[in-house]
């Protein structure tokens, strides 16, 4: 939808937005700022709406983002708020193609959601948190450890260490200390060979001209996506702030 | 420690930051962080290793936050990540001089860690699922349920809606629906009075002649807050990956 946009529709949208930024205030979490290395203390709320006082802090929808729908399903957070989905689609299909279990393919539509949609850093961990209170405790443990078995080669199924990772990371690269002790305390686990089909078919050499729709993985994951009723987010689970966070990243408090 | 510092030394540190980060490795933003800046754009890891050939995706420490210990403690995490904390020690100097029971003085001292060092949107509940490996169970529910009850009064615990709520939020401002659920409820948990009294030792209106230091905590933390050994973020529990996206933020994967 962005790639689309003209020029002159994206400098019309950024007025907009600029103008619109007047009625609200937003504060930055602490944790966005400490990614953009800035350590300085955050900025006064009382402050600056003595400046604007008309203004109110952010605490509802971010006019900047797409609205969602107040019962948000997983398919609604990969329309309004994952970025690109291409690689998990390519990754389902491919799995469907070799057969493997519903589960698992919706292991594979999921595996990277959080560098789509959340948090790079520990991105494995960070998925499957998401995802645990609606999905098989196998789909979720294979989440965890895909991060992890990414860097470990298992010649048995043909997984070879990453052409990509030693250009991404230098060929001098070792993973740190926790995630090698995940790795020896995963290979012995009865799931381990889940986590690690999610890496034999964790696809990045596309074939350009395949185009792979959500729409195909609809009904695996309907039967395999405990999508709460009250939506996303608003289900009082253990992690339903975490997708409210996507929803509002932006809300004061 | 940035309080102190010059503008001029300011100007000097960004600018040798940026030498070194542009020396030494690409960072991509997570996209929550992105979102919270209204940017629904995704950078490409691959693209930027084009026009930088050479440089590596940033795996380790981010070179431009302060370095963290190897075992770090809850301590190290005031000292190097959170924000200013002043407004945890006035609170909890305020339990500790009400009499409060040990842990509750922690529950007070760390109620707002999801805002001085986190997520600010949810931080009660972000707060508590960092911090639910480490304390007592009430300790964990009493930081969650802060965060709703705060926008509840009870004039028996001595408790009024907050002023600066109505200035931050406006007069007509209301709870969404899961907070005022959420609400109800606590009302009724036998833990109530625990998650209360965080609100009522809320305290904003410091004496501004008054500094309370963290030292003076450091024994109730020992008492009351199980320190992993292998140091926060790398115990393996099921907050370990959260404690290390805020010691390395700008982790790649």
């Amino acid at each position: 939808m962005n790639d689309a946009a003209s020029l002159m529709q994206r400098a019309d949208a950024l007025e907009e937005k600029m103008s619109r930024e007047l009625d609200y205030i937003v504060v930055k979490s602490r944790l966005y700022s400490l990614a953009e290395a800035d350590l300085a203390p955050p900025p006064n709320a009382a402050a600056m709406m003595a400046q604007n006082p008309n203004a109110r802090v952010l605490m509802g929808d971010d006019p900047r983002l797409p609205k969602m729908p107040e019962k948000p399903t997983l398919v609604d957070f990969f329309r309004y708020r994952f970025g690109p989905a291409a690689h998990v689609l390519q990754s389902a299909r491919h799995a469907v193609k070799a057969g493997l279990p519903e589960k698992m393919v919706l292991a594979c539509l999921l595996h990277d959601i959080s560098t789509m949609g959340f948090i790079r850093g520990d991105h494995g961990y960070w998925g499957a948190q998401l995802v645990e209170p609606y999905v098989d405790p196998e789909v979720t443990w294979a989440i965890r450890a895909h991060q992890v078995l990414r860097f470990y080669p298992d010649e048995s199924v043909g997984y070879e260490y990453p052409a990509s990772y030693i250009k991404a990371f230098g060929a001098d690269y070792k993973p740190d200390p926790y995630i090698e002790a995940d790795y020896r305390r995963m290979k012995d686990h009865k799931w381990y060979m889940s986590g690690r089909m999610i890496t034999v078919h964790d696809i990045y050499s596309f074939d350009p001209t395949v185009e792979v729709e959500l729409e195909e993985f609809i009904d695996v994951i309907g039967r395999n996506f405990r999508q709460p009723e009250e939506g996303l987010g608003y289900d009082n689970s253990p992690v339903a702030h975490m997708w409210r966070a996507m929803i509002r990243p932006a809300k004061y408090l | 420690m940035n309080d102190a510092m010059t503008l001029s030394q300011r100007a000097d540190a960004l600018e040798h930051k940026m030498m070194r980060e542009l020396d030494e490795a690409i960072i991509v933003k997570s996209r929550l962080f992105l979102l919270a800046d209204g940017d629904m754009s995704m950078p490409n890891g691959a693209a930027l290793q084009k026009e930088r050939p050479g440089a590596r995706m940033l795996m380790g420490p981010d070179p431009r936050l302060p370095r963290m210990p190897d075992k770090p403690t809850l301590v190290d995490f005031f000292k190097y990540r959170f924000g200013p904390a002043q407004h945890l020690l006035q609170s909890a100097k305020h339990a500790l001089t009400a009499g409060l029971p040990e842990k509750m003085i922690l529950a007070c001292l760390l109620h707002d860690i999801g805002v001085i060092g986190f997520i600010r949107s949810d931080h009660g509940y972000w707060g508590a699922q960092m911090v639910a490996p480490y304390v007592d169970p009430e300790v964990t529910w009493a930081i969650r349920a802060h965060q709703a009850l705060r926008f509840y009064p009870d004039e028996a615990a001595g408790y009024a809606y907050p002023a600066n709520y109505l200035q931050y939020f406006g007069a007509d401002y209301k709870p969404e629906p899961y907070i005022e659920a959420a609400y109800k409820r606590a009302r009724r948990h036998k833990w109530y009075m625990s998650a209360r009294m965080i609100t009522v030792h809320d305290i904003y209106s410091f004496d501004p002649n008054v500094t309370v230091a963290l030292d003076e905590f450091v024994d109730i933390i020992g008492r009351n807050f199980r320190q992993p050994k292998e140091g926060l973020g790398f115990d393996n529990s099921p907050s370990a990956h959260m404690w290390r996206t805020l010691n390395q933020p700008t982790k790649y994967l």
